[in-house]
This record gives C-alpha cells, structure tokens and sequence, in this order.
C-alpha cells in the first residue's frame, strides 16, 4: 500500500509539473497562448506593433461562467488588440454578493462585475458603479425597466434582458390526477395540490432556500397589482410590512401549510434534489426559470412538461421576473475607457441574439425580432406589458430583508413561529437596519 | 495464558470492530461507487457495485470542466512551500522561547497562543485590507504567506515537545563555541524529527482544504486551488449531482494518498507532541 | 547595555521571521477588528469614520437569530464535546488491542476527519436526503421506519450536524487518547490483575486518570472547534431550517455581509472573542488541576 502511494505520488508530481511548465494544461492558458500567438503575428508583420506597455487587462467579476461568456470575451479581445479581459466567475447567488461585498469593503473591487437586485443598493449608494445612460442602447430601453437598476435618470448597469420565473408542472401527472386546465386563480392552484394528493403523487416542492417564493408570489399578485409602489411606500415610512404583506401571507398559510398540502420535505431539498425529483416524476410542480430548461431536457428529453404563472383568487398574475444581471464599470476602474468598449460590444444586436441562447431570457430592447425556444414563449407578451415584478429589486436594505423573510417563512413551516410574526419580523429588521 | 487468551471472545471482537469500521466507511463507499454509475442508477440503487451501469463519462465531464491540473499545481505550491516555512519560522521561534527563558519570551508564547482563540470570521475585512497593503491578493505567493502566518500551531507543538529534550548536546555544543544557527539547525532540529511530522500531517491536511482564504482571496481562475474547483462546480454543477461527487473524488484523491503514506506517522508524532504541551 | 542586545540579537532574530508574519497578518487585524467596534464604519471607506463609544454593543443581543445563534452554540459547545468524549475514549480502548486489522480499523476511523468540512458536508446532504430515497432513508425503510425529515425539521438538523461531526471526529480524537494509552506501563496493569481488580476497575483507576492530559487536550480542542463551528453546518443545512443550526459565527457573518452593519459585526466579533478566550482559559486551568489531581 504504502509502495504504490508513493509511485501514485511521484507520478502525479511529475505531471503537474511538466504540464505547468509547458502551460499548455487547462483551459485558463489557452487565453495567455492565444494572445501571445497574435502578438507574434502582428511583431512579424510589422503592422499595428502593440508594445507591451499598451497591453492591458480589464477584470470582470462575474456571474456567469468561463462556458457562457467565453465566447464573448475571445472575440472581443481579437478585435481589441491590447486588451486581455480576465474573468472572475463566482457562482450565484449567495456566493456572488458576498465575495462582491468583501471586496467592496476592502478596495479591491475588479474593474468590471455585474450588477443583481441584491447589490443594487449598496451600488446606488455607495456610489459604486458609473453611470452609464449616455450608452445608445438605452434608447432602446423602456425608461422603467432601466430604472431597475437605476437612480434619478442614472443608470449604472447595462442588461439586454429580463427573466420570468414560473411553476413548471408535469402534464402526464396533472391528466392522470384529473387536472383538465391550468389552474387561473390561488383557488384553483390550491385544488390542485389537493387532486394531486389524492391521486398519490407530491404535488410540488422547493428546495430549502427558495421556500418562499410561493407566498411571496401571492403578494405580488394580491398587493402589487393594485399597488404597485407598495413596497416604495414601505421604504418611505408610509407603510409597513405588517400592512401589505399579512393578508396573503395569512392566505398561503392556511391553505397550503395548515392543510397540510405542502410538505416539510422542501426544507430538506437542495435545489438539485428538487430538480432531480421533477425529471423523474416524483413530484408534479416546481418553481423554476428558463435557466433550468437546459437541465431538465438534458436529464430527462422525454419529460412532457410545461410553465404556468400564478394569479390571486381573482385572477390577477403579477409574474415574479426582473432585469437580468447587469454589467457595470466600476468607479475606482483604471480602465474606464477599455470598459466601455466592452459594454458597447456586447450591446450590439448581433450579440445581443447570442446571449439570448446563452440565457434563454427575454430581451428587453425594442426593435429585436427573436423568439424564446422554451415553454417560456407563453410569457412573452408579460415581459414586453412589463408584468413582472421582484420586491428584492426595491426593498431598502434588501439583503438583509429577503434572509429574513426566508428565516421567517421556514420558522413558519415549521411551526417554530406563527405566520402572523413574520411581517413583523421584517419590520423590525428594517427597523434594525435603517439605525 | 497468553495463547489461550486470543479465543473466540477475541474472534467476535474483531469481527464487531470490522462492523463498524465497515458501517464507518459507508458514505465514501457510497460517494466512489456512485461516481461510476449514471445519474438515474445512483438514484434508484445507491448502494449497488456499478457493475451493470458502469461507465466512466462522470469523470471526463468532471475533468472537462475543473481545471485539474493547474489547480493541484496552485494547491501542492502553496501546500508544500507554506509548510516549509511553517516548520522552518516555528521551530527557530519555538526554540528561542522554550530555551532562552525570560519576561519576553514568557510573553511571545502567549502572544502566539491568542491566534488559537480568534474564529477566521471575526477578521476577514481588515486581513483582507492587511493583504492588499502587501500586494498579497490574488496571488499565489500571497496565499504562501498568508499560510505561513499559521505558525503559531507548529510554535505551540515545538515549544511542549523541547521540554522533553534534554540540553546535554547543546551545552556541549556551546562550550565548543557553536554559534546560535548552528546549535539550533545541527544539533538540535535533528532531534525534532517526530514533531515535525505531526506537524507536517496537521498543516499539509488544514491547508490543503482549507477554501475560506482562498476563496477570498484569489479571483483569477488559473490560481484557483484544488478544493476551490470543486466548490465552484457546486455552483455550475448543481444540475448534475454526480458529476459533483466526481470532482469530490478527484480532489480527495491527492490528500488521500498523502494520508495512507503518513498514517504510521500519525500516532507516533501525537504522541510525542500533543500530550507534552 | 550595547553588550547585552548585541547578546540577544541571535535570539530575537530567530523569532523575528514568525513574529512578523503572525503580527500582520493575525494580530494587527484582530486589533483592527477591536478598534473598528467602536467606529460606525460601513464597511466601504474609512473616510467619515467616527468614534461610536460603545454603540455597537448596546442592542448585541436583541436580535432573534442572535439569541437563536447562542443558544445553539453554548448548546453544541457543551454537549458536543461531551458525547465526543465519552465515544473517543472507549473507541481507543478498543483501537488500542492486539487485533491483526487494528491498523486498517484505525485508518477508517481517522479517515473521516481527513477531507474538509465543506465536501462533507455536501457528501451527507445526500445521505440525509428527506425523501425515501436518501440513503439512510432507504436504511431505514429496511426496518419499515418512516423516511426522516432528516435536514428539514429543526431539531434533526442539529441532530444531524452533530452525527456528521462525530462521525468525521471520534476517530482523530481517539487517536489522541490512543497515543497516550500506549505510554501506561504495563507493570501497572499486570499488577492490578495480580490484586484481583476487574476490568471496570482497572479502566476506572489506571487507565482513566492516565488518560487525564489527553484529555485535557483533546476536550480543549473540541470546545474551541465547537464554539467557532462554522464549516460543517454552512455546507449540511445553511443553518436552517430557521435559525436552528445556526452559529455565532455565522452570525457575524451575515450582520457584516449579508446586512452591512459591519460596526456590529465587529463588535459580536470582540465579544466572541473574548468569550472563547475566557471559556480555553477556564477550561485550560480546571483540566490542568484535575491532571495533577
């Protein structure tokens, strides 16, 4: 045993090693050797001789993938001669925020990062991003969508598109439990869980962290529809959460968790669990977005599913949907100008259509013609009415309020606080941290 | 009496020891047998050998998407050299403070005995800015140096084991005129064998997974550690749980082998280290 | 005087090159997170940094998730050690025979503390999976015991972060005894055999009390390890469901963080790090004195 550790030892020394030396291991060299190689070139030929003093390198804090932007970032070094784009990829959501937040705290901030609803405040008011509404392609953008991440006519992230979430369900189950029409009201979504139960399948899950969405969904479709500042008014003092948020939080309490329809078992689920039992058929309903419709086909092609949105007991449906994650140039950038080009390239129609592939999201900028090859197609028409809405984009304090929320909605389930306190709750820690 | 004693009593004994070590051992069982199966046969029958529905595409996908070997290059640099420094900064400090006894050095060992009750957490902004003063961020050499300020575990280990070690050698040495370097590194670290391989085993096993310094501190992809890759295809894996448990297993394999190498080491170097201090 | 520096200037050298490192980059910024306590920094810049006294401590501890937080730590710090404690010591006993595979027993026992915190706990999240279909689930089901919601209901989380622990500690805690057991003469145990001691008696009046600067040792470590959990219940259960396996340190991170009240954040951080310090000191001295005992 002890002979073999060694030679396994030895033997994986020796290639590490060599393959370092010769730089050629490992996806994250080929960027330096491409380079490299066109710097060559171009000192052979003797045309546009980039000096190395003019090389630079812009970094790009990013939530996207190596896989997803890579392409982008190739092709616009190979136009930009000089400029190297080094990509920082953490992984959403949670991860994203809190490295961004250390490295706000401590200076360091890259030259470029994108821009979520969770960070948008601190960028607002730390002053964090530059402004970029002199970019054309703001023309094409409803004034209110920019806004998203905006302030006062200012807007400090650039994104093409716009997601919308839905409950994906599984139309075999939903036939053989007797489910003849998607449900248009809570009422009906309700019935729902309950012929499905009776039929002997799980109706629908979360996962652990997104336990909330469905309570949080009906407020959107109870309050927001009528009130679509509510939340501002709850920033201004002029309400509170107790107020707006109660009634249907009240509502999905005793008619999902009360009842008993809705299971415990989500507080135990990853997210990849949770997908996994939808491919397979062991639950009929989850939340979801056109980011998992490559998983799902890719696990299970023959699966015959599709999305629905929910509404309130009249009908009313505010989707749950906001502005894709922007790209932002950060004010203590060196490289501003590199930045620029780089937003201004990736606002080009042309890539524009491509990233749209790359996200299956709907794009926000008029005068476009694509379609959304997914079930998501159905929800088209609320993107461009600008049906979709998000509280996070507007909360003040907003990460702090949303972990509340999902604490108070699990302590909710189970049982370890009563639904009534949970508005309360959030008022007190928007009190604690307004201090 | 002896022979008589390894009867059956003995035999059962063993045998429930096995048991256990066997009921032990079964969630890495399950996480190595998993990796060969497809995704729908790990979930219907995690516990089977994958004999019918072996196949080893996991494991390219997962090699495909981790930078495997830039990766455990970063991480076997940093390991390496960090523990070196580790043993090299320790011991000299270690031996000053246990041999040269006054107020200064009776105030060092506590001193160094403070870093033990301060959780990582507590400190990471202004570590943060001590890093970028030092140009340390996001870069390997920072990350060595980083480490390299964990000393104070191999000083507390040094410090109790020389109290066990006689002086006899190096009072001969001072009277021949041996100077303080050469005292120290000929005649005295030859006798610290045991207790720098407990040493080396702790700090190669603590910074290899470490991933909250590295994590913070390194952005750039190429010098991602190894446990660091895993972590990130948790994030772009989260579609495909077993190609994850494979980038589970591809990092466990190094720390692994190093472990079955050392294992003889562990109990022997507790033993002259730990208890003494 | 010259004489003298010029005498100890050997010695400080060679504790130079530690103290260095270790200052800057452990202790400067523990003082740095002392001092900035007492400011209301935002955590971005350290312009318009003012001195806030004693603010930050005031109102530490009305926070819901901060007295959920304690409660579980002070709750995991005593019981975690103790059930440690009381399987380490036996598993040595029994690591410690003349049995032919004790070396293949010992390396599965310590094998579990070898890979890091956060890969085990991704490992058992599938393990512990609420569904009939989670492993110990299917085990379960064997005897036709329900599926357990394993990681959903509160106190089977922490139920659950515990077993995980152990399972990954027992084993490098009993090699820590193990090592200890193999220096007890055996003259001593022969001559009790001798008296006519049983084996209850033996263990209670050799083997224990020999065993007492292991376990000084040992229970040392668990208690910090306890107290600054972080890695394990992060990685198992994100500290839920609800706050329930929810730590101080992973409040301190989301008051800094998540909820940007670093000033706060601090000044858990100050008081936590006096707690510990004050808890390693107690323990530290009363475990001494019983050695001696």
């Amino acid at each position: 045993m002890r002979k073999t550790a060694l030679f396994l030892a030895g033997f994986m020394m020796i290639i590490s090693v060599l393959t370092g030396c010769t730089g050629s291991a490992g996806k994250s060299n080929e960027a330096e050797t491409q380079t490299q190689g066109k710097e060559t070139a171009a000192s052979d030929t003797g045309e546009g001789n980039v000096s190395s003093k003019d090389k630079k390198t812009i970094s790009l804090l990013s939530w996207y993938t190596e896989e997803q932007l890579g392409e982008f970032l190739r092709e616009f070094e190979a136009e930009n001669q000089g400029i190297t784009i080094d990509l920082q990829y953490v992984p959403p959501v949670q991860q994203y925020v809190d490295k961004f937040s250390v490295l706000v705290a401590s200076g360091q901030m890259t030259d470029m990062f994108f821009t979520a609803a969770e960070t948008k405040r601190d960028i607002v008011d730390k002053g964090l991003a530059e402004d970029l509404s002199s970019m054309e392609i703001f023309n094409r953008i409803d004034k209110n969508t920019s806004a998203t991440y905006g302030n006062d006519g200012e807007i400090y992230a650039y994104s093409p598109d716009a997601w919308i979430a839905g409950i994906f369900y599984n139309k075999v189950l939903f036939e053989e439990a007797g489910i003849d029409k998607v449900p248009e009201t809570w009422d009906e979504f309700v019935e729902c869980f309950a012929k499905l139960k009776e039929y002997g399948v799980e109706p629908y899950l979360d996962y652990a962290d997104g336990v909330h969405s469905l309570a949080q969904i009906l407020y959107q479709c109870m309050v927001i529809s009528s009130e679509p500042d509510a939340d501002e008014q709850i920033n201004n003092g002029n309400s509170t959460f107790t107020e707006k948020y109660t009634e249907p939080f009240v509502i999905w309490y005793n008619d999902l968790i009360s009842s008993g329809l809705y299971s415990q078992v989500s507080l135990g689920l990853n997210s990849e669990q949770l997908l996994d039992m939808f491919v397979n058929g062991e639950v009929a309903m989850m939340g979801g977005g056109p980011w998992d419709v490559t998983t799902i086909e890719n696990r299970n092609p023959d699966l015959d599913y599709d999305v629905f949105g929910i509404s309130d007991k009249n009908g009313n449906t505010i989707l749950s949907g906001a502005v894709g994650v922007g790209l932002s140039i950060s004010t203590s950038s060196d490289n501003k100008e590199e930045c620029w080009a780089f937003i201004e390239f990736m606002s080009r129609e042309e890539n524009i259509l491509k990233w749209q592939k790359v996200t299956n999201n709907f794009i926000i900028v008029e005068g476009i013609d694509y379609s959304v090859d997914t079930v998501f197609e159905r929800f088209k028409g609320d993107v461009v009415e600008g049906n979709f809405y998000l509280p996070q984009i507007v909360w003040k304090n907003s990460a702090g309020i949303y972990k509340e929320l999902l604490i108070g909605i699990q302590d909710a389930i189970t049982g370890t606080d009563k639904i009534e306190n949970i508005p309360v709750r959030l008022d007190e820690k928007q009190a604690e941290l307004n201090q | 009496m002896q022979g008589k004693r390894r009867g059956i009593k003995s035999y059962i004994g063993e045998i429930l020891m096995l048991g256990i070590c066997a009921i032990f051992f079964i969630p890495f069982y399950y996480l190595i047998v998993n990796t060969f199966k497809e995704a729908r046969a790990a979930t219907i029958s995690p516990m089977s050998l994958p004999i019918k529905s072996f196949t080893l595409d996991l494991y390219k996908k997962a090699f495909d998407t981790i930078n495997f070997w830039s990766s455990f290059r970063n991480s076997l640099l940093i390991t390496v050299i960090s523990v070196t420094i580790i043993i090299v900064f320790g011991s000299m400090a270690a031996y000053v403070i246990n041999r040269h006894k006054n107020k200064l050095t009776k105030f060092l060992f506590i001193y160094f005995l403070i870093g033990f009750m301060v959780p990582a957490q507590t400190t990471l902004i202004p570590l943060f800015n001590m890093m970028s003063i030092f140009k340390l961020q996001n870069s390997v050499l920072g990350m060595i140096v980083l480490y390299s300020s964990w000393c104070n575990f191999a000083i507390f280990m040094y410090q109790g084991f020389l109290g066990g070690v006689p002086r006899d050698l190096e009072e001969a040495a001072r009277i021949d005129g041996a100077g303080l370097w050469k005292m120290f590194w000929h005649i005295v670290f030859p006798l610290l064998k045991s207790v720098t391989i407990t040493i080396i085993i702790f700090d190669v096993m603590w910074i290899w997974n470490d991933f909250m310094m590295p994590y913070l501190f390194i952005s750039s992809s190429s010098k991602f550690t190894l446990v660091m890759e895993v972590y990130k295809s948790v994030g772009e894996h989260a579609s495909n749980w077993t190609v994850m448990l494979c980038t589970i297993v591809i990092v466990l394999v190094p720390i692994t082998i190093f472990y079955l190498f050392m294992q003889k080491h562990i109990i022997a170097g507790i033993t002259s280290g730990a208890i003494k201090g | 005087m010259k004489l003298k520096i010029k005498k100890e200037l050997p010695y400080l050298l060679f504790v130079l090159p530690a103290f260095l490192v270790y200052t800057v980059l452990t202790m400067i910024p523990l003082l740095q997170t002392m001092g900035l306590a007492f400011t209301n920094w935002d955590g971005y810049s350290l312009r318009n940094l003012k001195f806030v006294g004693f603010d930050n401590f005031k109102n530490l501890f009305s926070d819901r998730s901060m007295k959920s937080s304690l409660i579980n730590t002070c709750f995991y710090s005593l019981i975690f050690p103790v059930l440690a404690t009381l399987f380490a010591i036996p598993l040595s006993l029994a690591l410690n025979s003349k049995m032919k595979t004790r070396n293949l027993q010992r390396a599965v026992f310590f094998f579990p503390s070898v890979p890091s915190a956060m890969i085990l706990g991704y490992l058992w999240a599938y393990i512990l999976a609420p569904t009939s279909n989670g492993l110990l689930n299917k085990f379960l089901g064997i005897f036709g015991i329900d599926p357990v919601l394993w990681l959903a209901i509160p106190k089977w989380a922490m139920f659950s972060v515990m077993m995980v622990n152990l399972w990954s500690a027992v084993g490098w805690h009993a090699c820590i005894y193990l090592a200890q057991l193999q220096s007890i003469p055996a003259e001593y145990y022969e001559a009790a055999t001798v008296d006519g001691a049983s084996s209850w008696q033996r263990f209670r009046y050799i083997t224990f009390p020999m065993l007492s600067s292991a376990m000084t040792v040992s229970v040392m470590l668990l208690l910090l390890t306890s107290m600054k959990l972080f890695d394990l219940p992060f990685a198992l259960t994100s500290g839920g469901p609800g706050t329930s396996t929810t730590m101080i340190s992973h409040i301190i991170i989301k008051t800094g963080f998540v909820e940007k009240s670093y000033g706060k954040a601090m000044a858990m951080s100050v008081i936590f790090f006096i707690f510990i310090a004050l808890v390693s000191i107690l323990q530290l001295r009363l475990m001494k004195k019983r050695e001696v005992d």
